[in-house]
Formats: structure tokens, sequence, C-alpha cells
């Protein structure tokens, strides 16, 4: 649908479509023609508006063409327009339309100006030393923020609207000649093919993004730092940024990532490597602790040492609940403080831990109806799973499911259970890229950043697990000065 | 037609290794203490010899074909031939799996549930044995990535365990059997050993890299030297008594005095090994699947982990009681099946068509999900894969295309 050349046409047209009170239809003179300025008032920068086109509308003489707009309109931002039927979700977005009589097409200049939060430490990723900045909710300022990390012409954005309503803008983010082609064209086709009502968050679109539904891995990683997110931009992977969400996406996922912590990229290796060493052996004793101690007081008495039996033994006395009932509710307990916690305003939260865990804690074990080798264990537990946050549901629900089989059908359950676990996650693959690699399938020379962090200069290659189109990270002469005497002497006797 | 490579020689080095031990832990250290006595260990070392040479032949035999399994079979025996043995040698693999498998349960339900000992405690294996028998030969490949590490651990943590009560003396003299015995022994446990035949649903499949063969073939040695080791320890534990120790993976490491002291966390390296084991005990239920599905194929493809596994379920909770006479069977004369078909048949298959495979003659028809080129399927190994060449069989010719 064409703009027409009669501005009381467009202006009927238009009036109809955006009949709401924050919608603003401006009447001014561009020299000796009528024209109509459309914005929204509680979104648009009017510093912004008066500069670049109140100003330059009152300096207009007489207007004859095109030309002399173009002369008075200098804004690289500005856009032309000829499509009626898109101006009213442009002004809706936050762009200004201006419509001159006799004129059949309209200049848009985005002057949006919302509110907007500042740069901050991200809660979810403290680090002790390296960069403390966060992405926020403004998509422009997580753009800016990459680009001042990654200042490569090679570094390509590419933006589509995804909502019904909400016309949310996603980014897709990648470097041009690291990513996998087919990988961006995947992306973007799945990104185009999601049809929903609003998207107000990036979990949204994750949602759509992975390929099982049913699967209670994640399958698209996350990070809200902008160093974090460059790094794994040159790996190879590819970002998603969602305007209004702090949280960037990545594609492809690895089980992995979420064991490494930014802080081992600007630790020393050795406690970099003990920290993940540490932080896998955390998530397993949560996962499977609470699930082999029951099944073990049930099924397998001569698993537990003699000394510590007895221990048990004086704890339960009197406790009217089973072994594997006494830890469901102790965990059932401790998913409900872990949830108020979140959930509850900051002031109230220390009268919850307080209340939650020392006083329902000790009264229970005092009143005989928790024993406390299980509160202990439970406590233990549930801080194990905090080494690695990124998990904690995922992992959280495994433990139940291994507590329940655990209780019901001893230990050979849990290892058949494991061994289940095991086969789904080993044949998982999302975006062709499989979620247990490096480990399974084996591929040896991304070891360096797995469990074990290597040092930044062994680290030559960009990770073979993850499909990408330069393989190299660094250049070999930067690396061995050796070689690079050798192959610059040979250069030399070829010449 | 595409033929994408499904696996590394690495895979399969590591498939061996997890595979071929654990099956032989249970209550076969018992039965040959009982035949060959203190010589039970050259029983297993003869077994080991037989599976070592048929793993050899066969790779050298098939190092320059592109054929695989089924390929060969189809090749020699023709369609509704090839089909025929299909099915034959799924029977002989539930043969193969079923004494396995009892043994482990009768070893769950009568060693690990002391107070309660339920048959029911055995069912989450089926559900495993289901479930991993609907997964694709790559995901096998994968597992054996992993696998290999509660493996080595477990073995290593048990025989440490064991090495403070052993008396070396026992084993001596060498041969005092005889050598009937040593080979009675041997012929009674071949329903045990003969985990070679697995390798035939590996060739033609795998990328073949610089000593591929010598790396498999060291795997075999490895993994038959833990038997070894394991049949040595026990009788220096046990000796005259070695043949009542029915459950040999719980006994051997029970009577450490460091366990007197602070519990039997050996159990850890039991717990590691019966992981490993019960991926051990499935793998003739997994190929059984396979061989079905090539033979008589069904679209739905979890219809035939489900019979098999049932039907392994139905027969052992059936005939629990005459387990006694099945045992006897199974170690007399179905020695002889399992000789043919685990070493024997091999070996003709791959002699036959191996070495040199007329062009005109060579297999074409690959219908099996899981060496058919998807959507999406990728080469393990990942970004390693990127760019690489992969094979195309046309017409006779060997052609190279790129992947992507």
């Amino acid at each position: 649908m064409k703009i027409y050349e009669s501005l009381e046409k467009n202006r009927k047209f238009l009036t109809e479509k955006l009949n709401s009170d924050d919608v603003c239809f401006l009447d001014v003179l561009a020299g000796d023609k009528n024209a109509l300025l459309i914005f929204v008032k509680d979104i648009t920068d009017k510093e912004s508006l008066g500069d670049l086109i109140l100003r330059p509308l009152s300096r207009i003489e007489k207007l004859e063409s095109e030309l002399e707009l173009k002369k008075y309109f200098i804004n690289p931002e500005r856009e032309r327009l000829t499509d009626l039927s898109k101006l009213p979700d442009k002004i809706v977005s936050g762009t200004s339309v201006l419509l001159i009589d006799g004129f059949s097409f309209a200049y848009a200049f985005p002057l949006v100006k919302y509110e907007k939060r500042a740069i901050t430490e991200p809660p979810t990723s403290t680090v002790i030393k390296g960069p403390r900045e966060g992405f926020t909710e403004c998509l422009p300022v997580n753009i800016s923020l990459l680009r001042r990390k990654l200042k490569t012409p090679d570094l390509r954005f590419e933006t589509l609207e995804i909502g019904e309503y909400s016309k949310t803008t996603v980014c897709l983010c990648y470097v041009k000649n690291i990513a996998d082609k087919n990988l961006v064209k995947k992306l973007k086709a799945k990104l185009k093919t999601i049809s929903i009502d609003a998207v107000f968050d990036s979990s949204y679109v994750s949602k759509f993004l992975g390929e099982h539904k049913t699967s209670i891995f994640k399958q698209v990683g996350n990070t809200e730092k902008p160093d974090v997110l460059s790094a794994k931009i040159l790996e190879g992977r590819v970002a998603i940024l969602v305007d209004g969400s702090p949280i960037a996406l990545t594609v492809p996922y690895l089980l992995i990532e979420d064991f490494q912590s930014p802080n081992d990229y600007y630790a020393s290796p050795y406690t970099a490597t003990l920290a993940r060493f540490l932080r896998v052996f955390a998530v397993a004793l949560s996962t499977l602790l609470p699930a082999f101690y029951v099944s073990a007081q049930l099924f397998h008495l001569q698993v537990i040492p003699l000394a510590f039996l007895l221990t048990i033994v004086n704890s339960i006395k009197g406790i009217p609940f089973s072994p594997s009932y006494e830890m469901f509710f102790s965990l059932l307990i401790f998913e409900i403080l872990n949830e108020a916690s979140v959930r509850m305003p900051k002031y109230v939260g220390m009268v919850v831990s307080i209340v939650g865990g020392l006083v329902l804690g000790e009264t229970a074990v005092n009143a005989g109806i928790i024993s406390a080798p299980t509160l202990m264990i439970i406590a233990l537990s549930g801080i194990c799973l905090f080494t690695v946050p990124e998990l904690e549901k995922t992992f959280g629900l495994l433990r139940l499911v291994f507590l329940i089989i655990g209780g019901s059908m001893g230990a050979y359950g849990i290892l058949m259970t494991m061994a289940l676990v095991l086969v789904y996650v080993v044949s998982f693959e999302n975006y062709s890229t499989p979620l247990m690699a490096p480990f399974s399938p084996l591929i040896k020379k991304d070891f360096k950043d797995s469990i074990y962090k290597g040092f930044m200069s062994e680290m030559t290659l960009r990770p073979l697990s993850i499909r990408n189109a330069n393989h190299v990270r660094i250049a070999p002469d930067s690396t061995n000065n050796e070689v690079n005497e050798k192959t610059s002497d040979k250069g030399e006797k070829n010449a | 037609m595409l033929r994408t490579q499904t696996l590394y020689d690495r895979q399969i080095a590591l498939f061996f290794l997890s595979v071929v031990p654990f099956t032989k832990f249970f209550t076969l250290p018992s039965l040959t203490a009982g035949i060959s006595g203190n010589d039970m260990w050259i029983s297993a070392i003869l077994n080991l010899v037989l599976d070592i040479v048929t793993v050899l032949i066969v790779l050298s035999a098939c190092k320059k074909s592109n054929v695989d399994f089924f390929g060969l079979i189809e090749n020699i025996f023709g369609k509704v031939g090839g089909k025929i043995v299909l099915i034959l040698y799924a029977i002989f693999f539930l043969l193969k799996g079923f004494i396995p498998i009892c043994e482990q349960k009768d070893y769950v339900v009568l060693t690990m549930y002391l107070a309660l000992p339920k048959i029911a405690m055995f069912l989450p294996f089926f559900v495993l044995a289901v479930y991993l028998c609907c997964k694709r030969l790559r995901v096998i490949g994968r597992l054996s990535d992993v696998l290999f590490i509660p493996t080595v651990i477990g073995f290593v943590l048990l025989m440490a365990l064991t090495i403070p009560n052993l008396e070396m003396g026992a084993l001596l003299p060498i041969g005092l059997s005889g050598a009937k015995n040593i080979f009675k022994a041997s012929y009674s446990s071949l329903n045990w050993y003969g985990d070679c035949v697995y390798l035939l649903f590996f060739i033609g499949r795998f990328k073949r890299e610089k000593r591929s063969n010598l790396k498999i073939i060291i795997a075999y040695i490895v993994a038959g030297l833990m038997v070894v080791v394991f049949s040595l320890f026990f009788y220096a534990t046990f000796s005259s008594l070695a043949f009542r120790k029915k459950f040999a993976l719980t006994e051997i490491s029970k009577y450490t005095t460091v366990i007197n002291n602070i519990g039997r966390f050996d159990f850890i390296a039991i717990f590691l090994i019966l992981f490993s084991s019960a991926f051990a005990t499935i793998m003739p239920i997994y190929f059984a699947c396979m061989l079905l599905q090539r033979a008589l194929p069904l679209k739905k493809h979890y219809i035939y982990p489900l019979i098999l596994s049932l039907l392994i379920m139905i027969l052992m909770f059936g005939l629990n009681e005459y387990f006694a006479s099945l045992e006897s069977f199974f170690t007399g004369i179905a020695g002889i099946i399992f000789l043919i078909f685990s070493n024997l048949l091999p070996i003709v298959l791959a002699l036959s068509t191996g070495f040199r495979v007329p062009n005109n003659k060579r297999y074409r028809g690959d219908k099996d999900n899981s060496i058919r080129k998807r959507d999406g399927e990728i080469n393990d190994n990942v970004g390693v894969d990127n760019g690489e060449n992969f094979s195309i069989v046309k017409g006779g010719k060997q052609n190279e295309i790129q992947k992507d």
C-alpha cells in the first residue's frame, strides 16, 4: 500500500490505525507545505526531535523537491519509506515519521529513547579477576559492548523481528570467517519459523531453538558477560541477542561449558583445573550422594563402615520415617526453601535462611523427625549443586530421580539409571554437535579446555567439538619461533 | 552411495577394552577353577589366543574391503540365504548373552541385596537393554569413549585391594592339572569368550588410520590380560577353595585388612565394574536386534529390543530352577556352536571375501539407518572432519567427495 500524495488521506489511515493517547500527531509546516509529524510521546527523545526534525523544518522556506528535504535532514539514520501499511509498526516501535503534503513518501527518524539500566556486574556470574561488565536489557548497548571487544569487520549482526505483538528485535551475531555457515543458515531459518505473541526474554527464544523438545538437558548456552560471549563467538559459536534481555544465547552448546567459569580464564591454569575438577566432583556428589546413602541404609548395609553405621543407627533411633521418605521430604523442604529464598524480597530472605536453615533444621533433628546425617547430606548435596548454578535445575531433577530409584531399587537401580543417563547424553546431539564432546566422542585436542585447563599459549586451535570454518586460533609462527625460523630459512634457500 | 564412516579405530579398541573382560568375572573363574585348578589362567590364555587370532585374521583380511558384515553375508549367501544366516547369528547372540545375563542377575540379587533378595531389583537392566538396543552403532562407539574409564579404574582398584592377600605359591606347579583339563576348561568357557565376533559389525564401518589394526589388537590383548590377571589373582587368593567361590567379584577383595578396618569400600570398584559389565552383557542382545532388524526389517525399531529383552527376561525367570542343567548345556555341547559362530565363521567370512572383492560383487544395497547419511548426521570427532574426504562407492570405483 503506497503512501498517498494527499496528507489528509494519510492522516485518516494512520489515525484509524494508531488510535491511542500516547501517539502524537503534530501538524507542522515544511516551507509552504503542510506536514504531519507522528511519534509516540513517551518513547521519543524530544531533544533529538527538536534538533533533527523541527529545527530543520523551520529553516525550510520553500519546498519543491525531495532534494531540498535531503539538504535539511542530514541525520544518517534517516529512512525513506513508501509503504503506508508499514508506518504504524515503525511509529509504535519509537520511530518518528514525517509526512509532507504532495509527497508520496515519508521520512522515518529512529529517535527512540527508552529508560535503560546501567551496565553493571551480572549477578549470575561474578568474577574475582577479569571484566565486570554485563549485558543490559538494551540491544544497542549489548551490541556496542560486543563491538568494543571484537573490532573486526568479520563480526556480523543480523537482526530480525519475532513476536506478533511484541515485535522484539532478535540479533544473530557471529564472526563470518569462523562460524559454520550451515549453522548460521539453520539458525536463521529456525528463528524465522518462530511464531509467538511476544518475546519478553531470550529464554523464550531458547525454547524454540532446542532440537529435542522433551530433553531435560540444556540445549542452548547462555551468558550475561560480553567477554564470555566474545570468547564463545571466537570459538565458532553463534550468539543470539534479544532486545529486552540481558542474557545472550549461544549455539551450539556443550555440557562442559557450564563447568567452565569466566574466572578460569583469568586465573592460573592449575587453579582453574582444580576448580573444574571440584565442580565436576561436586555435581556428581550432589546428584548421587542422597540416593546412595538411602540405598546403603535400606539394601546394602555391608557397604557402610562399622563405625559410621553405629553413628547412623544411633541417629535414626526413633525416627518415624523410612530412610527414603526421610530423605525425600528433607529434599522437598530444601527445594521449597530454595524457591522461597529466590522469590522473596531480599530483606525477608535473611529471615527465611535463619528460620529454614537453623530453626527448622535443628528443631527437626532435636524433635526426632529427621536424622542428623540426612540433614547433613541434604545440606552438602544442596551446596555442591550450586558450584555449577547453570545446571542446578537439571541435576536437581536427576537427584530426585536417583533418590526415588535408590530408595526403591537400591544401588543396582542407581547404576542402571546412571547407565541410562549416560547413553542418553552420549547420543544427544543439538545442531550436529554432541552434548558430551570432547569426552564422547573423544577429541583429545579439545582436552586443553575441558576439565583440564591448559595454558593459553597451548590452545592454538579452536574447539574441534564445534564445527567452525577456521580451526586455527593462534597462528603457528606466534608460538613457535623455531618453526618460524626454520620455515624462513627454507624460504630463503628456495629463493 | 555415500558411506559415512561412523566409527573410529580408537572407539573399537576402547570398546573391546570395556566389553571383553567383565562378563568373565562372575561365575566363570569358579567354573574354570573347578576343572583346571591352578592352571585356570592357562585356559583363559588359550581362549584369548583363539579370539586374538580371529581378530587378527578378520582385521587383516578386511583391511582393503569397503564391505560391511551385512554386505559380506549377502555377497556369499545371497539375499535369502543371507537373511537365514543373519537370523541364525541373532539366535547365536541370544544364546551367547543368556548365561552372562543370568549370572549377573544372580550376582546382583544374591550378593548385593542381602536383606531383600528380590528378582525385581534386576529389572532396570532390561530397561537399559531396550533403550541401548534402540540406539545406533555410533552410540556404542561414543559409549566406549567414556566407558573405559570406570572399567580401568574399577579393575585397578579391585586388583590393588587383592594384592595383600595373594599367595602366588598356590599357582605352582604350572601344568599340574594336565593338558586335558586345561583344554576342557577352555572348551567349557567358550560361551563367555568369543567377543571377537563383535568385530564383524565394525568392519567396513570405521575410519582406518595408521596402525588401526595394531590399536585394536593391542586393546584386545590388554583386555585379555585383565582376564588372565583376574584369574591368577582369584586362584592365588582362594587356592583350592576357588571353585566354591561362585561370585568371584565380591569375594576377591573381601579379606583385605584395609577393608576390615574401614568398611567395604571395594564396593566402589565393584559398582564401577558392574556399571561397565551391564553394557558388556547387553551387547549380545544389541547385535541380535541389529541382525533381526536387518534380516526382517520393522518400521518401529524398538520392537525387536522390546521383544528380545522380554524373551530373555521370561526365559531367565522361567528357567531359574533349571539353571544348573542349562549351564551344563552351555558349557558342554553348545561349545561347538559358540566356536563356530564366534571364531570359525568370522574367519571364513573374512577370508572368503575380504582380501580381494570383485568390483561387480561389491555390496551396494545399504539400507541400514546406522550407516545411511541422514540430514544433519555427522561423523564423530565432529569438527575434526570438517572438510575431510569421505569415500563414495559407485560403479566399483572409489571416488572422493567433499562431505559438506
